[in-house]
């Protein structure tokens, strides 16, 4: 216990002190250029912001967090069962593979506002944009997890007669686990980036004020001290999205591996 | 004098060849074999001259490209591969469970506890994942999921390998007594002369180009055999002639 918070003190002092060399030096280039306030706040301005306005913060973060994991949630799933049938069939692998790489390519910030005038500014529509953002790394990781296992173990199961339900559930797909755990890692920032987008579209007709609006608005306001409380918000959220889901998926992935003794 | 009870097949080969790639030579060619029903069979050769394709088209993961394999029966038949292939996210038990599961039978712990105790397993093995196994150990795992379906013929693809020389010796005594006790048909496919010679009733020669058995030497000691039995001059004779036999293939 002692040697794991030496250990984890060790970890943390790099970066803290990093962290405090950037804030004296942003301190000091704003005082000495001085820099007006519109334009790039003091960092105890913004320490200022988070007392003042903690409310405001702690309520749009929750709604941009609401709207990422539901988003992050729906394209988990829809990725998994997409892997799935790509694994099994060549031909739907082949013939849909061009389509999902859309899923990459697209422009988010094009598609935004058209989703948001088709589907109304609701928390749906900004769900429906994280789900597109995040479906390709989920997709693309899922397939490569449930075609990785090699031929060696493909033969053992070939051998004892194995269906291939049989195949891709007690071989193929906890092979891709690890590979799943994975692409919902990298898209827990993309997952974040999504919601902000969708709520910035949304903007004020939207009945779901998140980081997103209070972002882009203050920025309209020149309220910039708010603007980076709410960036750095944002940035906290997809950390802490990124540390719970690494935290989940061990824990989850070591229950799972020891239950499968008794199935 | 007793007559000797009629010996009885467990498979025949005739006329087997198997290739791959149809330009190329085949990897057997027309081999006709006859297989006895509670033998012990070794395969011995250079690589590439088509142990591992035998042992695979008795197993049914290849098919011939010509000729036919005749079965007495539908035999249940079991593979233990160079490398243990246990699948590394379950346990001992359920790793030996896998052939049973995949049959659609209910989990059976006391079952497993039969094979692992017969293959030199304890109990607290069993709930041990595969990383926190010796290469040994996991190899004692993959002959119980071999052994678990009570397999006729169990096939055996140079298994002992990877081992060093004393485990080796150690676990060919446990395979023998294990094919003593089940009465079971056996092939196994190495490339070491004492071993072959100290497990077997037979030991078959490959050549490759194409693929096929050029000597069979009948090792006529009785069972049970002890390591002593590597000091007897039939058992040092019959591993000069394996040893001249495949050196002469190969010049």
């Amino acid at each position: 216990m002692n040697g794991n918070l030496r250990k984890l003190i060790k970890l943390a002092i790099p970066p803290a002190l990093l962290l405090s060399v950037v804030l004296i030096v942003w301190d000091g280039l704003v005082l000495y250029t001085k820099t007006p306030a519109y334009l790039v706040p003091r960092p105890l301005d913004v320490v200022d912001v988070f007392s003042s306005d903690w409310n405001t913060l702690l309520w749009a973060s929750l709604r941009t967090a609401l709207a990422a994991l539901l988003g992050l949630s729906i394209s988990t799933i829809l990725g998994t069962l997409t892997a799935c049938l790509f694994s099994q069939f060549r031909w739907i692998r082949s013939s849909c593979y061009p389509y999902v790489i859309f899923f990459n390519t697209v422009p988010i910030v094009a598609l935004a506002p058209l989703v948001i005038i088709w589907f109304d500014a609701g928390l749906h529509s900004i769900v429906l944009i994280t789900s597109i953002l995040t479906l390709f790394p989920i997709i693309t990781s899922t397939t490569t997890g449930l075609l990785a296992a090699e031929r060696h173990y493909h033969e053992l199961f070939q051998l004892y007669n194995a269906s291939r339900w049989q195949t891709l559930w007690k071989l193929q797909f906890p092979f891709a686990v690890r590979y799943l755990i994975n692409g919902i890692q990298t898209a827990c920032g993309l997952s974040i980036v999504g919601a902000v987008i969708g709520e910035h579209f949304a903007g004020q007709q939207s009945n779901a004020k998140g980081l997103g609006y209070l972002i882009f608005a203050t920025q309209g306001q020149l309220k910039v001290d708010r603007t980076f409380a709410a960036i750095l918000c944002s940035t906290l959220l997809g950390i802490v999205l990124f540390g719970t889901m690494t935290l989940l998926s061990n824990t989850l992935l070591k229950r799972w591996y020891a239950h499968s003794s008794e199935a | 004098m007793t007559t000797a009870p009629p010996v009885q097949d467990l498979v025949r080969f005739n006329k087997v060849s198997v290739t791959f790639d149809r330009d190329t030579q085949p990897i057997i060619g027309s081999l006709s074999l006859p297989i006895q029903k509670g033998s012990f069979t070794s395969l011995i050769g250079p690589s590439g001259c088509g142990k591992s394709t035998l042992l695979r088209l008795l197993a049914g993961l290849i098919t011939p490209t010509t000729g036919q394999l005749e079965w007495e029966g539908s035999p249940e038949t079991s593979f233990v591969f160079q490398e243990p292939r246990l699948l590394p996210w379950r346990t001992t038990a359920a790793n030996i469970w896998l052939p049973q599961e995949l049959k659609g039978a209910k989990f059976d712990r006391s079952r497993i506890e039969t094979i692992a105790q017969l293959v030199g397993l304890s109990h607290a093995d069993l709930d041990k994942f595969p990383r926190m196994l010796s290469g040994g150990m996991q190899m004692r795992v993959a002959l119980a999921r071999a052994l678990i379906t009570q397999p006729d013929l169990l096939l055996l693809d140079e298994p002992f390998a990877a081992l060093d020389e004393l485990l080796r010796e150690q676990l060919n005594v446990e395979l023998l007594n294990i094919w003593k006790q089940l009465g079971c048909t056996i092939v196994f496919v190495t490339h070491h002369i004492s071993e072959a010679v100290f497990l077997s009733q037979q030991v078959l020669v490959m050549q490759p180009h194409p693929g096929r058995i050029t000597t069979r030497i009948p090792i006529s000691q009785p069972y049970p055999r002890s390591l002593n039995l590597r000091s007897t001059s039939e058992f040092v004779t019959a591993c000069s002639q394996l040893s001249e036999e495949l050196r002469g293939g190969a010049t």
